[in-house]
């Protein structure tokens, strides 16, 4: 019998076992790829701390569209704080960029508003700003707070300092009129500076309000004002007077300035009034120097083209005089720091303005233009600074004190009015006055020459009886006065006597009434008819 | 005055018809007459004159005849002239009534009341009787001025001057009562 023999294969031989595994390698490799590529991006969020966050459960937003989930959180050891671990979802790629930002929705209760109650039942979750342009940024740092623009809003950012801390909050509005038209959107605190800062966005279209000539100021609280004039009460609308807000306008009288970019910074100003007192924002210093006393010259005090108010004195630059040390010995001019505004002569404040003024002064210098100095009060002895042509004052240009270009002074209205005071006393000086005063005293001796001599006639013993006599001559005549009394025997006597006559002249008249009727009657005898009796009737 | 008298008297001594003598009347207050020598009160009203009517301003009585004519008595006469004894006798007669002193002229103060009469009529008339037609005025110390007026008659009772002298002396003591009463009044 054959003694079967095993067929011995001659080749490498592979089993097709190994087709099962190979199949569920690739299906395993396609499942992964597919995972992977439909996955979406994984990007880590630094938070200040998980408040709110759960790994697995926190769902991240956009636009109230879930687009991914807290993978996981762990604690961020260097840089501190919490890492979040978030899955999106693939199209959320294209959110992701530079300027996109995460922050935790939670509900908040401001001062102006309540938000994020629905956080309350459904919990915290994150929401995401996309960015404006799609990179490959994967770490980001999560805001502390929502945003209060979106970054894709139109309108204008502005940042605003104040020396001056306000009541102002991110949230709060910028009025126009009493018209909401945008918001703070953060504030901080320049301790360089020492100034507050405070970034705002206006709105679209209210952001074409905005120009250079345009200043910010509070309008938060009831600003109560008493003065001679009486009460002026203020207030803006209640979201203001309650949580603050800051409102911009055009000063009275300016004209209208030139468009500005986003980020521009201006000023917040306190209050209306503060703007009122300096409005300008653009100017020029100049360096006047004057040889003369400059009493009455104060920080402040005006300076003036013919009446015209350019600009301000700043200071007495006492310091750079004192470090000159040209006090000593010869009595050097004493510099005057001033600051001239275009804003003042209504052409505009800006910057090109204020370049063009300077120009004009260096123009009008070399024509004669003067600083000098003209007293404003007569009764307070206020100075100020007058700018005015003087063509017959030698030629001059313009000088230059430290880093500031200097105006040529000329003595001022006061100065000259010294120096005729001072001719008038030299001219006083000259008069023979020693002469004058001689034959004064001469003519004061004779003066006094004659008064002795009068009294001398007035203590004559004479003098003083002649008053005596004219005393006792008065005396006597009051007497025969008084005897000439209605009560005086005189007096009695003539009217006895005048009754006499008066009963004569009658009997006369009787006399001569008899003789007018009996012409006769002087010799041939009347006769008297008897006098008729009274008789009593029963 | 004494040629005047001298021809008064040379025209009387050359009138060969005897002149009988005038009756002479003089017009005084009974009381005065009665010897009194007491101390008299303060007087609290001046009388400041009393003035009368031209055609009484003259010595004869004046009596009003029939034919309604007036007759001026040459033969009965007042002894004294009117204006002068009739101040007199109303003072007397007014302080009588009021029982108090008058002051009479000069004696006259500022601070007292003043009385002053004006006697319009005082003679005979036709019909037996005196007529008295009187004013009188009152200005108190403040200056204000009351002004009255009296009009009486009195029948005579007898014929003859001197009844007619009575009569006018009763209408004058009435006119004095009639102010006394007006000034207590």
């Amino acid at each position: 019998m054959d003694e079967a023999k095993p067929a011995l294969a001659t080749g490498p031989k592979v089993s097709a076992v190994w087709v099962l595994p190979l199949i569920a390698l690739a299906l395993g490799a396609w499942v992964v790829f597919y995972t992977l590529s439909t996955r979406g991006p994984v990007v880590e969020v630094r938070f200040a701390n998980a408040a709110g966050l759960m790994a697995q459960k926190t769902k991240v937003k956009y636009r109230d569209v879930e687009i991914g989930v807290v993978q996981s959180i762990r604690l961020g050891h260097r840089q501190g704080g919490i890492v979040a671990t978030i899955q999106l979802q693939p199209e959320a790629e294209q959110l992701l960029g530079d300027d996109a930002r995460f922050w935790v929705v939670t509900a908040r209760v401001g001062a102006g508003s309540i938000t994020g109650l629905e956080t309350l039942l459904s919990g915290a979750y994150i929401e995401m700003s996309p960015a404006q342009v799609a990179s490959k940024k994967r770490d980001y740092e999560a805001l502390d707070s929502p945003p209060w623009t979106a970054p894709d809003a139109a309108g204008i950012r502005l940042q605003l300092s104040s020396e001056h801390a306000h009541s102002l909050a991110p949230g709060d509005a910028v009025v126009y009129r009493g018209f909401k038209v945008g918001r703070v959107e953060s504030s901080s605190f320049d301790p360089v500076s020492r100034r507050v800062n405070y970034q705002i966005f206006i709105d679209a279209p209210y952001d074409g309000l905005i120009d250079s000539s345009i200043r910010f100021w509070d309008i938060s609280g009831i600003s109560l004002k008493m003065d001679a004039g009486g009460f002026e009460l203020s207030m803006g609308s209640l979201q203001t007077i309650l949580l603050g807000g800051i409102t911009f306008g055009t000063p009275r009288g300016m004209a209208k300035g030139t468009p500005v970019e986003s980020g521009t910074s201006f000023i917040l100003h306190k209050n209306y009034a503060e703007i009122m007192q300096d409005p300008y924002r653009y100017g020029i210093y100049y360096v006047v120097q004057f040889s003369q006393s400059i009493r009455g010259l104060k920080p402040g005090a005006p300076v003036e083209y013919r009446g015209i108010n350019l600009g301000y004195v700043v200071r007495i630059m006492l310091s750079e005089m004192l470090g000159e040390k040209s006090l000593e010995g010869t009595g050097g001019p004493i510099p005057v720091l001033i600051y001239l505004e275009p804003g003042r002569l209504e052409i505009g404040d800006s910057q090109e303005l204020a370049e063009k003024l300077r120009e004009s002064i260096a123009v009008s210098v070399n024509n004669g233009m003067r600083a000098s100095l003209a007293s404003g009060n007569l009764l307070t002895g206020a100075m100020y600074v007058g700018l005015d042509f003087f063509p017959d004052d030698e030629t001059q240009s313009l000088g230059s004190y430290g880093e500031y270009p200097t105006i040529p002074t000329i003595s001022g209205d006061f100065g000259r009015i010294m120096q005729q005071v001072t001719q008038f006393l030299e001219k006083l000086n000259d008069l023979p006055l020693d002469a004058t005063f001689s034959g004064l005293n001469e003519a004061v001796a004779e003066l006094q020459g004659n008064l002795s001599a009068l009294r001398g006639i007035l203590d004559d013993a004479d003098t003083q009886a002649l008053t005596g006599q004219l005393l006792q001559v008065l005396q006597q005549l009051e007497k025969v006065a008084g005897g000439l009394t209605p009560d005086s025997p005189v007096y009695q006597s003539l009217n006895a006597s005048l009754r006499d006559l008066n009963v004569t002249l009658k009997n006369v008249s009787d006399v001569s009434r008899t003789i007018s009727e009996k012409p006769n009657a002087l010799i041939m005898p009347v006769e008297i008819p008897a006098d008729p009796i009274p008789e009593a009737r029963p | 005055m004494r040629i005047i008298l001298l021809l008064s008297l040379l025209i009387a001594g050359c009138s060969s018809q005897p002149v009988t003598a005038p009756e002479i009347y003089l017009l005084r207050s009974a009381a005065a007459q009665a010897p009194q020598a007491t101390a008299l009160a303060p007087p609290q009203v001046g009388l400041a004159a009393v003035t009368v009517a031209d055609y009484l301003d003259q010595p004869g009585l004046v009596l009003e005849t029939d034919s309604g004519t007036l007759h001026r008595a040459r033969q009965h006469l007042w002894a004294e002239p009117l204006r002068t004894s009739l101040l007199r006798f109303m003072a007397n007669e007014v302080g009588t009534a009021l029982q108090a002193p008058v002051a009479v002229g000069a004696l006259v103060q500022q601070e007292l009341p003043q009385i002053s009469i004006r006697i319009d009529q005082l003679h005979g008339s036709n019909d037996g009787a005196a007529v008295l037609v009187a004013y009188w005025e009152y200005a108190a110390v403040d200056g204000a001025i009351q002004s009255y007026r009296f009009t009486r008659q009195q029948a005579l009772a007898d014929d003859g001057y001197a009844a007619l002298v009575a009569a006018e002396k009763s209408l004058l003591i009435q006119l004095a009562e009639a102010i006394a009463a007006a000034l207590e009044g």
